[in-house]
């Protein structure tokens, strides 16, 4: 039923009963005063018959005559005798003999009585008055007339209908208006409520709505024991849209795509706009409608040229997957997990990916090794291990890099690039280096104290190339230990420096006046300048390891390094390399001229206890030796 | 203020009849109703009829979001 329907049949009963009401009040009132009036009228003949009448009790021919101008069919009089208590003769005595018990009751001396009684099917109304002087009560009856409802409807039948007009005119104009009124606010509300929940440009749902639609098919799916797919579609060609050929044209591009996955998806899916540049799509999995199948359909559309404002553009999107409840167990969870997989697509450059737990950067699991890193830098739980390495030409160990190792409680060993890696997206890596600097130079003051003089490397992060303090720190601690600057050497990766090249000739200029030792790590990874590198003031270069690793199985690795050693020499800096594991190796640099060697080959990280050990032993042995026999650590080679 | 015409030819055609008939009956020859009262509201209510077809707008139709002119 509509509302107009409603409101008219509402307003319209309404109307109805309260003229019904209306009715039956003016007709119960009109009676009672037509009553009132009556008895009004009998009572004033019968106070006028009173004066007729004498002391004597009148004859009955004398009576009728009285009486005569009186009476009516329906209005008969009764005289009453006070002294005797009987009907005088000549009034309507079968009438009168109704009220003589009520009349002339000893205890009753009012001078108007009435009443009224009922005999057949005839309802009698009477009054009797009396007066003081008189021995008579005269009583005036009445028959009410049954017609009294038939009478009040020809007196008052036209006011009543146009009253029943007016009130329904009345109803029917008010049930419009008032549903005009509510259909006005129903549809600014409905308004209010689609622009609350879609999107302006496309019409599609919006990020809530979309909320809302996937809490709402998560609680279906797990009802009806079905999987669930959301696929977040990401459009980076957008901002270089926008950018280039305008808003206009973006908004164009983006109706395109809606209109293209629109199509694709028919009805089956919920299609919505995310944010930005971002599409979701809900889909249930079923035979047909497989990950696979879905990636394969929406990216699809991305295949044909999108034509805006006579340009032709390919535009590339990236899809992000996960499926409840294989990857999720809730609806916020699965937009989680999607949001990764996307993230995960973006980061390794694929075009889909669908939620993979095993690369979940974000998983609660990182979120507490976050938080154990945190307080393990502030105990200080971290152990720093010394890696030695070997100087070609004196045949000594002349320094040690400084390698931070995590043993967690629970865990046990956490890989370095895992934790380093947390380290410098949380910001930790600032307390971290600063904890690292502090034991590296107390530990080469020890070793000093021990007769060694060792130059210990610590690795400095692209992080600290942004540490203001740091030129100052080292210095103070430095001054604090009593170690010469050029007994530390700060090594920073090539891809660092090569970051923000000119602040880092800034900070390591100021590094270098302290007179401590630079060192380019990982060198022939990235993508340096030479012209950048000769104004560097550093004083090594550290060849990565992954062309030391193969130089002696691939030749064109051997080049490499044999160029960056020739390259340093030409430069006037000295040579550090990585990763040597065999002895082939080994000779293979010192051929190349080489200056430091570094690897499994000389020695594995080790704790400082352990390192002071063997820098004991072989303090006390021939350096010659050391060189010449053992393959570790721990049997005297190193 | 500009009245926007909601009214069709019938409609006004049948308002103008309406309205001449009961402005006739309650103000002119007035012998039909006994009742003052209902006289003159049916006067009255003859003349917001005639007052509408005359503007060609009822303002009530207004109210209610209705037009027969549209329909027309």
């Amino acid at each position: 039923m509509s509302l107009r329907l409603k409101l008219f049949l509402g307003f319209l009963s309404l109307s109805l009963t309260v003229v019904g009401i209306f009715s039956v009040v003016a007709y119960t009132s009109a009676r009672d005063y037509a009553q009132h009036i009556e008895l009004q009228r009998l009572s004033a003949s019968n106070t006028h018959l009173l004066e007729m009448l004498d002391e004597a009790a009148p004859l009955r021919a004398q009576l009728q005559e009285m009486v005569k101008h009186h009476e009516s069919s329906d209005n008969k009089f009764s005289i009453f005798d006070k002294r005797t208590k009987t009907l005088v003769p000549g009034g309507s005595f079968s009438l009168g003999q109704h009220l003589l018990t009520e009349i002339t009751r000893p205890d009753n001396g009012k001078t108007q009585l009435q009443g009224s009684f009922t005999l057949g099917r005839h309802e009698f109304l009477w009054v009797a008055n009396s007066v003081f002087d008189s021995p008579f009560i005269v009583a005036n009856i009445y028959q009410r007339k049954k017609n009294d409802l038939k009478t009040f409807i020809d007196y008052i039948g036209t006011p009543l209908g146009v009253t029943l007009f007016f009130s329904v005119w009345i109803s029917v104009w008010g049930a419009a208006i008032h549903a005009n009124l509510f259909q006005q606010i129903a549809s600014k509300n409905e308004l209010l409520e689609y622009q609350s929940t879609h999107d302006p440009l496309t019409r599609l749902p919006n990020r809530s709505a979309i909320g809302q639609a996937i809490q709402e098919s998560v609680e279906s799916a797990k009802k009806h024991n079905k999987k669930l797919l959301l696929c977040l579609l990401d459009i980076e060609a957008l901002k270089e849209v926008n950018d280039s050929l305008g808003h206009e044209s973006g908004d164009i591009l983006l109706n395109q795509i809606t209109h293209r996955l629109q199509h694709t998806l028919q009805n089956h899916g919920q299609l919505g706009r995310y944010g930005g540049n971002k599409f979701s799509v809900l889909v249930e999995l079923s035979d047909i409608t497989t990950t696979e199948n879905m990636s394969m359909r929406l990216l699809e559309n991305f295949e044909p040229v999108f034509e805006i404002n006579g340009h032709s553009l390919y535009v590339h999107a990236t899809l992000g997957m996960a499926v409840f409840p294989d990857h999720a167990s809730g609806s916020q969870e699965l937009i989680l997990k999607t949001e990764t997989a996307l993230h995960k697509a973006k980061k390794l450059a694929m075009e889909s990916a669908v939620y993979d737990i095993s690369q979940d950067a974000n998983s609660a699991e990182r979120l507490r090794l976050t938080h154990d890193l945190r307080i393990a830098i502030q105990n200080e739980e971290l152990q720093l291990y010394f890696q030695p390495q070997f100087d070609v030409r004196r045949k000594i160990i002349s320094s040690v890099e400084a390698l931070t190792r995590w043993i967690h409680p629970q865990h046990g060993f956490v890989p370095p690039d895992v934790f380093i890696e947390i380290a410098e997206k949380t910001g930790l890596i600032q307390p971290l280096t600063d904890w690292v600097l502090r034991t590296a130079i107390k530990q080469c003051a020890d070793w000093r104290e021990m007769g060694n003089q060792l130059t210990v490397s610590v690795n400095l992060s692209a992080r600290n190339l942004h540490d203001e303090m740091l030129s100052s720190q080292i210095a103070n601690l430095l001054e604090f230990w009593n170690v010469e600057p050029k007994n530390l050497c700060l090594e920073i990766t090539e891809t660092a420096m090569m970051a923000d090249p000119d602040h880092a000739r800034k900070l390591l200029v100021g590094l270098d006046n302290l007179g401590v030792r630079l060192s380019i790590d990982d060198f022939g990874t990235g993508y340096s300048s030479l012209g950048y590198l000769k104004r560097l003031p550093v004083d090594e270069l550290k060849v990565d390891k992954s062309f030391v690793l193969n130089m002696s199985r691939n030749e064109s690795d051997a080049a490499i390094v044999r160029a960056t050693v020739g390259l340093a020499h030409d430069l006037g800096l000295e040579v550090v390399a990585e990763g040597v594991e065999d002895q082939h190796s080994q000779d293979e640099l010192s051929r190349m001229g080489c200056e430091y060697i570094q690897g499994y080959h000389i020695a594995r990280p080790m704790p400082h206890d352990e390192l002071s050990t063997i820098l004991a032993a072989t303090k006390a042995s021939n350096d010659d030796q050391l060189t010449s026999s053992g393959d570790g650590v721990g049997t005297g080679k190193v | 203020m500009h009245i926007k015409r909601n009214l069709h030819s019938i409609d006004i055609l049948v308002r103008t009849i309406i309205g001449a008939t009961l402005v006739y009956l309650s103000f002119i020859d007035t012998g039909l109703f006994a009742n003052d009262l209902v006289r003159w509201l049916l006067g009255l209510f003859g003349a917001i009829n005639l007052v509408a077809a005359v503007m060609r707008s009822c303002p009530i139709y207004a109210m209610a979001g209705i037009s027969t002119y549209r329909s027309q």
